[in-house]
């Protein structure tokens, strides 16, 4: 609330203090949750505040407050406040660029960077909501559980998307009607990537055609002309 | 020409000996140079995919494979005749003929595996920094027998890399010493404060994603990275995917492999400056790029947009990076010589400061273009020398000094080169072709030809304009 801390933020090494801090309280954490805790219950609380600091004050000063619950089924008009948290992720975003390039480069600033990007990890539990509610679509949506790490494992498909296609959609199909038997421009480029040494041929060209453009981009640089006076040299003998 | 190689040269000779074969077939072009390197670069890609496939899938093996595809550095060094794409592809074969023979066993599999290892080593001496992690590679995956089937053929690929080892001891210390065998560059060290070992370490590997750009950019860039920390803690605090991936042995295996690496490096760079370059450890960025990969497939699960993502931004990367002038490694001598041989005059003197920028400088100019070498020193003034001049000092009225200077900041970080030459001549021109790379033109007064010679010190640069003024 002050924003005065235990730990300065003017030592050279406090990003290793404030790391082990860091790690220390979230491992009380974890064990206080008996391993249960997750980055959801962080951003929950952390989205709950105001309400939670609203009806604090409103108790201490006898002031009466009252709470609404969204209407799930209002969908009418957008709800300015939902607006606000995912302002509030832009502006945190858009003040690391802003902050590195205005301020001296230091360990405070190396500070607030952290703090930044705490506060986005936290943020983010409400932004994604708010995004999802406002029908932008999201790219990411978690991992696989399908892979194994050991060498020679399970091969996975790599058109990793098609079990989330038929999930997303809300909607109920005959299954010769299915989503999944619909020939996108999408599927079909995933269909390329299923055969994953056609993929890497096509990775392995891009990558040819990429340095074969830039071979000629400079001259021979004094190391080249080293390898070149190496091998002139050795020839002569 | 072996013998050669091994009196004259500081590296081990298997890119040297395979460019001469090369060049007796496609010529010494610049293009045709770095055909080689562009070929064995391009090799690395379906390797670096196969390690990934064998140490976690092929979607991780793909994404790899992009980050390998694009990266800004190996691109950069793909389009240079030097022996690191070489190290990177047959590095990564041999680390995946290790792991198909840790996990199948077979004379034919681990001889393949020795003779790869071997060639690595003749490769680049850092190339030894791959057996530790090979060791552990050892100890994950092969069971007892596998093992000692692992330190015979390591053994072996040892034995055939000796005879190398004792041609050197014996050329070396009958000529030079064994000291001939470093480059002389001394460059300042990380800083020794944990901050400062934290952020050399981050921009050392974060290179390999935004390729060579200047102090001030890569200072925001590792700045950004080492304060998203938290993320990362976050993560691995309270993500049991992260704390079960960082369990498997594939990841314990490449944490080691880039640790080492990269570690040992930054040791031998506090002994000995100049070693922490990205070059010498790049195949550290073969376990980098495949932790990375997996990361990116945690937050975009879908392979095909991963491998997108990745492309694009790294594709853009790899140009800006080879077209920016501010890249700190852009040797663009050739664009120099171009420059100098548009405004030549009969009388001018090209310099290259430091001296050994005489010689791709000759490469590119006309032999009548008078070229001389300015010798510098980096721990003080006062070992800046001199070339002694050959012939008597002349007068030349109305002549242009061309001034070529390569990484001067390291080199002569008192500018003791430039400021003696600027006072004895009118700076008219100054052009920047790289990060550390300028071509600058001096008219020269006349009255420098009663400029008294002195071996070193203060008066050297004096020294060096009178000595280049009287070259032909």
């Amino acid at each position: 609330m002050t924003g005065i801390g235990a730990l300065s933020p003017h030592a050279n090494n406090f990003v290793l203090v404030y790391g082990a801090y860091f790690s220390l309280v979230l491992a009380t954490l974890v064990v206080a949750c008996r391993g249960q805790l997750r980055l959801a219950h962080l951003q929950a609380n952390f989205g709950a505040f105001p309400v939670y600091a609203a009806a604090a004050l409103a108790t201490a000063f006898r002031i009466p407050a009252r709470f609404r619950a969204t209407n799930v089924a209002s969908t009418s008009r957008l709800p300015i406040l939902m607006l606000v948290t995912p302002l509030v992720f832009l502006g945190t975003v858009a003040s690391i660029p802003i902050g590195i390039t205005e301020r001296p480069i230091d360990a405070r600033l190396l500070a607030n960077v952290s703090w930044a990007f705490i506060n986005l990890a936290l943020l983010w539990g409400v932004t994604r909501a708010a995004l999802i509610e406002l029908g932008l679509p999201l790219p990411w949506r978690g991992a696989h559980d399908d892979e194994t790490d050991e060498p020679g494992g399970a091969v996975t498909s790599l058109a990793a998307g098609s079990v989330d296609l038929a999930s997303r959609d809300r909607d109920a199909y005959l299954p010769e009607e299915s989503p999944l038997n619909r020939p996108s421009r999408a599927g079909k480029a995933r269909a390329v990537l299923e055969s994953p040494w056609l993929a890497v041929a096509v990775i392995t060209s891009f990558g040819l055609w990429l340095r074969f453009l830039l071979i000629d981009a400079q001259g021979l640089s004094l190391d080249e002309n080293s390898s070149l006076g190496r091998r002139s040299s050795a020839s002569r003998t | 020409m072996i013998h050669q190689l091994a009196s004259n040269n500081v590296h081990v000779p298997l890119y040297h000996v395979l460019l001469h074969g090369w060049i007796q077939v496609a010529g010494t072009s610049d293009v045709a140079l770095r055909i080689p390197s562009v070929v064995a670069g391009t090799m690395a890609i379906p390797l670096l995919y196969l390690l990934g496939r064998q140490l976690f899938n092929p979607a991780t093996g793909l994404v790899a494979a992009t980050l390998g595809a694009f990266s800004p550095v190996w691109v950069w060094h793909s389009d240079e005749a030097r022996m690191y794409p070489l190290l990177l592809c047959v590095g990564l074969a041999s680390t995946y003929a290790l792991l198909r023979a840790l996990e199948r066993g077979g004379l034919a599999r681990w001889s393949t595996y020795a003779l790869l290892t071997g060639l690595c080593l003749y490769t680049h001496y850092f190339a030894a920094l791959l057996l530790p992690a090979h060791a552990v590679a050892a100890m994950l995956f092969g069971e007892r027998s596998r093992r000692r089937d692992w330190l015979l053929a390591a053994s072996a690929a040892v034995a055939l890399f000796t005879p190398w080892i004792y041609l050197i001891i014996r050329l070396r210390l009958q000529q030079h010493g064994l000291h001939s065998l470093t480059n002389g560059a001394v460059t300042p060290g990380p800083g020794a404060a944990p901050i400062g070992i934290l952020s050399s370490f981050a921009t050392f590997l974060l290179v390999y994603l935004t390729g060579y750009k200047d102090k001030a950019q890569m200072a925001v860039i590792t700045l950004v990275t080492i304060g998203a920390w938290p993320l990362l803690a976050l993560a691995i605090g309270l993500g049991a995917r992260a704390r079960a991936f960082l369990r498997t042995r594939a990841a314990v295996f490449l944490l080691f492999w880039l640790l080492t690496t990269v570690g040992v490096i930054f040791v031998l760079n506090a002994l000995k400056g100049g070693v922490l370059m990205q070059r010498y450890a790049i195949l550290a960025s073969a376990p980098l790029f495949l932790l990375l990969a997996r990361g990116l497939l945690a937050v975009i699960p879908r392979a095909l947009t991963a491998t997108a993502i990745t492309a694009v931004v790294l594709m853009t990367l790899s140009v800006s990076v080879a077209l920016d002038r501010s890249n700190p490694v852009k040797e663009d001598f050739r664009t120099a010589s171009d420059i100098i041989l548009d405004g030549w005059q009969h009388g001018d003197r090209v310099l290259a400061a430091p001296g050994y920028g005489v010689v791709p400088l000759r490469h590119y100019l006309p032999s009548d273009v008078p070229i001389q070498g300015i010798p510098t020193a980096v721990r003080s003034t006062t070992d800046v020398a001199f070339v002694e001049p050959s012939q008597p000092v002349e007068q030349a009225r109305s002549s242009a000094l061309w001034v070529v200077t390569v990484y001067l900041g390291s080199h002569d970080p008192k500018h003791v080169v430039l400021d003696s030459i600027g006072r004895h001549a009118h700076l008219t021109q100054r052009w920047r072709l790289g990060g550390d790379f300028e071509l600058r033109r001096y008219e020269v007064r006349s009255t420098l030809v009663h400029t008294r010679l002195r071996p070193s010190g203060p008066g050297a640069g004096e020294a060096v304009v009178a000595a280049a003024r009287s070259f032909r």
